[in-house]
């Protein structure tokens, strides 16, 4: 799926991507002071949340601290690599994606990885030194199977993103709707700032089987906390396998059915 | 005669607007639908979360159950009446130039962003019944019940709500006469603020008490946070209509700073190979 070549041409795109945004900035300012406010912002809450209740369920603050500050280190990863699919639709439309599907390219390389958003990538930063800070002042201390264990399911947790997002392109094909597809995606996403279980049982089925936003997110936040069975990783691993194969099997499909705007 | 004919083909000219607004909608079906699916799913989001936040309690600050229940509910109405907005397209159009062709035609800039935005309300409030009919019948969630005058507060701070915050949007739009993209203003100012400090994400007063100072000396919980504390009857008779007041005074400060902002933007604008 990804050669060396693809990876070069990420790259170079990657470094065009960067420079561009570099001419913009004041509005890159503007961009990356406004993820930094909804990080802080969204820390503030759940600390006011709970000054306010004491707990929520079984979880307590630190606990809960740590769902969130994966949950947005997560979204600064997603965000920074797929940032592109939010600039599909106008392709789409105009019919440019003739012109990628010629190039010596994976066809989900314009929709999914084009525009590495480098708006993403001082937060990125940020949220993993807030979560390292948080781990030592909490006296969590991981062990060197656990810090790799995380660095799994966060790595699977990634590729399931990319499969969600294959799957959204795959159906913008189909209907040229993509915009609030991801927005819906990202509401979604949101219920798992923390742990899914403290939702009705129906909602916890739907962000685990169906939009897996508690596998991409709050898997490998347990993983820290040493909440995480060890059936989960299979279930992991298996939810994963099967939202890749379908997408990429959906992806193969809408390619099929593609038609641009001057055929 | 001749003067209010005038008027009249002045106001058909809105009119056509406002048809032409519609008829885009049902051009991009698809997209209208998934836009209105979005928000219902964004708002079941943050409802389960204040669900299971406030399971097991009867009180969770000063809000009982039922209060917290209905801040959020009863808040759905405002997030599809007063959020959806279409200012944002005057950013595209100040950046991308397009702004020269409707600069060129006899039309009231801001009279036709207005108009545009009342289409964009009442399409959304039809949805809304809708959405929230199918909220009461599958959650049926544990509402206080309002008393009729605190009803009334509610309507008219929710109006209030609707022209403040056209107005701040509209603000926010002139922002892209000296950006060089217009969605980092609208995302940080419109998106952010709004969702951050307007009370949808949190009742205010639940923040630690020196940040609700500063917020509540701020325009965004006009949008949300007071409506909702008006309706719930959390607000004291005695400054409910200064606080009105307040709202109509800082819509009115709005639009004397937007007139300015406008001028300055003008001046500064420019739409190459328009």
């Amino acid at each position: 799926m990804v050669t060396k070549n693809t990876f070069k041409a990420w790259l170079i795109i990657a470094k065009n991507n960067f420079q561009r945004q570099l001419l913009t900035r004041s509005s890159s300012l503007l961009f990356i002071v406004g993820k930094l406010l909804q990080f802080a912002f969204s820390l503030l809450i759940i600390v006011s949340i709970f000054k306010t209740t004491g707990h929520i369920k079984d979880y307590t603050l630190d606990q809960a601290l740590i769902f969130i500050i994966v949950f947005f280190l997560v979204e600064s990863i997603t965000q920074f690599l797929f940032r592109s699919i939010y600039s599909f639709r106008p392709v789409l439309l105009r019919g440019d994606f003739d012109l990628d599907l010629v190039k010596p390219l994976p066809s989900y390389f314009r929709p999914l990885i084009s525009g590495p958003d480098f708006f993403d990538l001082p937060p990125l930063i940020i949220h993993a030194l807030v979560l390292v800070y948080l781990l030592i002042k909490l006296n969590i201390h991981l062990t060197f199977p656990q810090v790799l264990l995380f660095l799994l399911l966060l790595a699977n947790g990634v590729l399931l993103a990319f499969s969600v997002f294959l799957l959204i392109a795959a159906f913008s094909i189909l209907t040229t709707e993509i915009d609030n597809l991801v927005w819906t995606y990202r509401s979604l996403s949101r219920a798992a700032r923390l742990p899914v279980d403290i939702y009705p049982n129906f909602l916890q089925i739907i962000l685990t089987g169906i939009v897996p936003v508690a596998i991409i997110i709050n898997v490998p936040a347990r993983v820290l906390l040493g909440l995480f069975q060890p059936s989960t990783l299979l279930f992991s691993f298996l939810i994963t396998l099967f939202f890749v194969y379908t997408s990429v099997w959906l992806w193969r499909r809408s390619l099929k059915h593609y038609s641009s705007a001057s055929s | 005669m001749k003067r209010l004919s005038k008027s009249f083909s002045k106001a058909n000219k809105y009119i056509v607007i406002a048809k032409n607004t519609l008829q885009e909608y049902f051009v991009y079906r698809t997209n209208f639908f998934f836009w209105r699916l979005r928000t219902f799913i964004s708002f079941l989001v943050f409802y389960f979360l204040w669900l299971a936040i406030a399971h097991g309690k009867t009180h969770v600050g000063s809000y009982t159950q039922a209060q917290l229940y209905t801040y959020f509910v009863i808040g759905y109405i405002i997030r599809t009446l007063v959020f959806s907005t279409r200012t944002s397209d005057l950013g595209s159009a100040i950046t991308q130039g397009s702004l020269s062709r409707l600069l060129l035609k006899p039309l009231g800039v801001f009279k036709f962003f207005f108009t545009r935005d009342s289409v964009d309300k009442i399409f959304n409030f039809f949805f809304l019944i809708f959405e929230f009919s199918l909220i009461l019948f599958l959650f049926k969630p544990e509402l206080i019940t309002p008393l009729p005058q605190n009803v009334l507060y509610f309507l008219l701070s929710t109006l209030l709500a609707i022209i403040s915050f056209f107005l701040y949007g509209f603000l926010i739009a002139l922002i892209s006469f000296w950006t060089d993209t217009p969605w980092s203003g609208h995302w940080l100012f419109g998106v952010v603020f709004v969702n951050l400090f307007s009370g949808q994400a949190i009742p205010l007063d639940l923040l630690p008490q020196p940040v609700y100072n500063v917020l509540i000396n701020t325009p965004f919980p006009y949008f949300y946070y007071y409506p909702m504390q008006l309706f719930l009857g959390k607000i004291p008779e005695a400054q409910i209509w200064p606080l009105l007041a307040k709202s109509i005074l800082l819509s009115s400060l709005v639009f004397v700073f937007i007139k300015s902002v406008w001028k300055k933007g003008l001046i500064r604008y420019q739409s190459y190979g328009n």
